[in-house]
């Protein structure tokens, strides 16, 4: 005989429908009340410091009398808003890293319009990203910065660090792909696999720039049920709770603040990175000059996420087997690629290890 | 800070509603309502959407996208439990009496997925009928036209009777009207030819696009099937285990994590890459058919056109590069002679 394997209860079942209701004409309530600045990420204390064309780069104000001499420069990726570096108070890599005295600087991409269209990855390594690596160089007086560049900014890091060798004091990369075809248990990362049938010269063309949403839909397709739906019951656990809610907004608040993205870099990108794999074939080239891994001579500490679904951590591992220096560093963390920004055990080690893995090769 | 408080009776309607609910499905005490249970979820969501929208006018925008959004998230959890449910009371009987577990789990699962997904067949049969095909295709042409047809016929000076645009899918239309769509086998000449030409490749790339769409919506359904059939044969282990599910959270946690772990294998298999791959272009090669066509119309009415515009965008893109270019390069020529004399004085 089978037993039902749904033996619910109607008294308590109807109870705990009762509750999550509850809970969400609270979590109503509290939403109603609430106003944009109530909803602001990326407040840590900074100042614009040099400006081209939608390109913003930030200095964050110090925390301690005297930062550690070398500033870092963190680069985000083109797709989503750096504000994820620095989320709310208590969940921020940035201010962990100025608490741990590092002095700290940020490329905010802005949001490319139509008029963008045209914009290269030459135009953003070899343009902008160098542009700014001068700013703080000039800023500070020093020939060499630390660069922290974090996933599709990752990628621009190790570009650029592989081009300027002499620019770069340390290198950091945090969740960036490198190896566009590495397989974990067998399998590409979905990511990949889509892209790969993707005709993008075609979108460019369909679409000028690439839509912000189309990226988003792509990402919360790769767990649709989790993403799209799983998420919203979950929050209602925490509609009651003011501060947690708040907590949860941001968090989507930042999701879905997604850029366009500069149609002829995400054809370049598509192309020689995902289609290609170029950039560990040794043939990728930013400006027809061609990058060598082997040119990563200075210290380079790569960092990954063990569940991260976006970027598989074979991708990002890949790294060690390129570079050109012996003062290599693979350090893992046991979460998922956001968890990396937001998660307890990141926001307790993520800086120091950064931080102390700086101070130890200044 | 003001807030408007939601209608007394809403709360009251929501949980009355969920009390019915779970009585229709469990059988107590209102066990011989009539099973209306779509209608009342509908209904439920439209009260809902009413009293929130009130009650959240003046509210930040995001936080009115969450409110729906939490709103749908309830109503697809209340779907899936019902649905699920359903399907386990019907097939509980088939299993106890000894019927094969493979190919009940199988059917419960096919039936439940034509609940959410139904067979998109009627869109296939549309696919096959060309003459029924031209006809939306040109209603839609029209759609996209009409928007700028109307500003540009509504604008000072613009000339009576609007764009040659909508004058020509207007001919298109009526013609197709009078002959059926056989005027397409006429031969095409004088001044509309070109247009003629555009709407044809344009069609073309439309029955494309919908043929994707079709396969695509296919290839979806039949791996709901399979998520299905998984979801059953997770609850079917629980129960033979003696574990059964006690509360809704452990229900929807099962469904979604089951779901995922299929969706996702699935999402990288052959079949569905294949089938996102030609909807995914085709959808792009259509995109661009329909910008010519649209581009015509705008030429006809004297209005810039996206690629004059991607045009001007790229000459200032080039420009700006190359006096950015001549600035370093003016930059390093006048630092040049103070390095050099700076690296004499050091010498000296």
């Amino acid at each position: 005989m089978t037993r039902a394997p749904i033996q619910l209860n109607p008294v308590e079942t109807l109870h705990e429908l009762t509750e999550m209701h509850r809970k969400l004409v609270e979590g109503m309530r509290t939403l109603s009340r609430m106003r944009h600045e109530d909803i602001q990420v990326g407040t840590t204390p900074k100042e614009p410091v040099y400006r081209e064309d939608k390109l913003v780069l930030y200095h964050y104000v110090p925390v301690v009398e005297q930062p550690f001499p070398i500033p870092i420069l963190i680069v985000y990726a083109l797709v989503n808003r750096p504000a994820v570096a620095d989320l709310q108070p208590d969940r921020s890599l940035v201010r962990n890293l100025l608490a741990q005295g590092m002095d700290v600087y940020l490329i905010d991409w802005g949001y490319p319009s139509r008029a963008d269209r045209y914009l290269t990855l030459e135009d953003y390594i070899a343009g902008y990203l160098d542009t700014c690596v001068d700013v703080v160089r000039q800023r500070h007086g020093l020939e060499k910065i630390n660069l922290l560049g974090i996933c599709q900014g990752g990628t621009f890091s190790v570009c650029y660090a592989a081009l300027y060798p002499e620019k770069v004091q340390n290198l950091t990369v945090m969740v960036a792909p490198i190896d566009f075809h590495a397989t974990q248990e067998g399998r590409s990362g979905l990511l990949n696999l889509w892209g790969l049938g993707l005709d993008v010269d075609s979108l460019v063309e369909a679409t000028g720039n690439i839509p912000g949403e189309l990226m988003n839909f792509g990402f919360v397709m790769l767990k649709p049920l989790q993403l799209n739906f799983q998420k919203y019951l979950d929050a209602l656990e925490v509609m009651d709770d003011e501060q947690k809610l708040l907590n949860f907004l941001r968090m989507e608040k930042w999701i879905f603040d997604s850029p366009d993205l500069a149609g002829e870099a995400f054809r370049q990108f598509v192309k020689d990175f995902f289609h290609e794999n170029k950039l560990v074939r040794g043939e990728a080239e930013i400006g027809g000059r061609r990058i060598d891994l082997r040119r990563l001579t200075m210290p380079v500490l790569n960092i990954y996420a063990e569940q991260d679904h976006l970027v598989p951590p074979p991708s990002t591992i890949a790294l060690g087997d390129y570079v050109g220096t012996s003062d290599y560093t693979l350090c893992a963390f046991p979460v998922g690629h956001i968890g990396m920004y937001v998660s307890g055990k990141a926001q307790r080690d993520l800086a120091p290890t950064i931080a102390n893995w700086l101070k130890a090769r200044a | 800070m003001a807030s408007v408080e939601p209608p007394r009776t809403l709360m009251d309607f929501w949980l009355d509603a969920q009390r019915q609910t779970w009585q229709r499905l469990y059988g107590t005490p209102d066990e011989q309502a009539p099973p209306a249970l779509p209608q009342m979820i509908a209904q439920w969501q439209q009260a809902t959407a009413q009293g929130f929208t009130a009650w959240l006018t003046g509210a930040d925008p995001f936080a009115q996208t969450m409110s729906r959004q939490l709103m749908s998230a309830q109503t697809t959890m209340l779907q899936v439990i019902e649905q699920l449910s359903r399907s386990w009371q019907d097939l509980t009987p088939r299993l106890a009496a000894g019927e094969d577990q493979t190919r009940a789990l199988r059917e419960a699962a096919e039936q439940l997925r034509h609940q959410f997904f139904p067979e998109p067949a009627t869109l296939a049969r549309a696919v096959q009928e060309s003459g029924e095909l031209w006809r939306l295709y040109l209603e839609e042409m029209q759609q996209l036209a009409r928007p700028w047809a109307e500003a540009l016929r509504q604008a000072p000076g613009a000339p009576p009777g609007g764009s040659a645009l909508l004058e020509l899918t207007s001919l298109y239309w009526d013609a197709y009207e009078r002959s059926f769509g056989r005027m397409l086998e006429s031969p095409r000449m004088g001044f509309s030819r070109e247009l003629e030409e555009k709407v044809l490749r344009g069609f073309e790339a439309w029955a494309e696009l919908r043929r994707a769409s079709a396969h695509f919506q296919l290839v979806v359904a039949n791996i709901w099937t399979d998520v299905f059939e998984e979801v059953f044969r997770g609850l079917a282990e629980r129960a033979q285990a003696d574990r059964p599910i006690q509360s809704l959270h452990e229900l929807l946690q099962v469904w979604t994590s089951v779901a995922d772990r299929q969706l996702e294998a699935a999402f990288s298999g052959e079949t569905f890459l294949q089938a996102q791959r030609q909807l995914f272009n085709a959808a792009m090669r259509y995109r661009l058919h329909e910008q010519q066509i649209v581009e015509f119309g705008l030429r006809a009415s004297y209005v810039p056109t996206r690629s004059e515009i991607d045009e001007v965008h790229r000459n200032l893109y080039e420009l700006r590069k190359e006096v950015r270019a001549l600035r370093k390069e003016l930059r390093e020529a006048r630092e040049t002679p103070v390095r050099r004399a700076s690296t004499r004085k050091k010498t000296s």
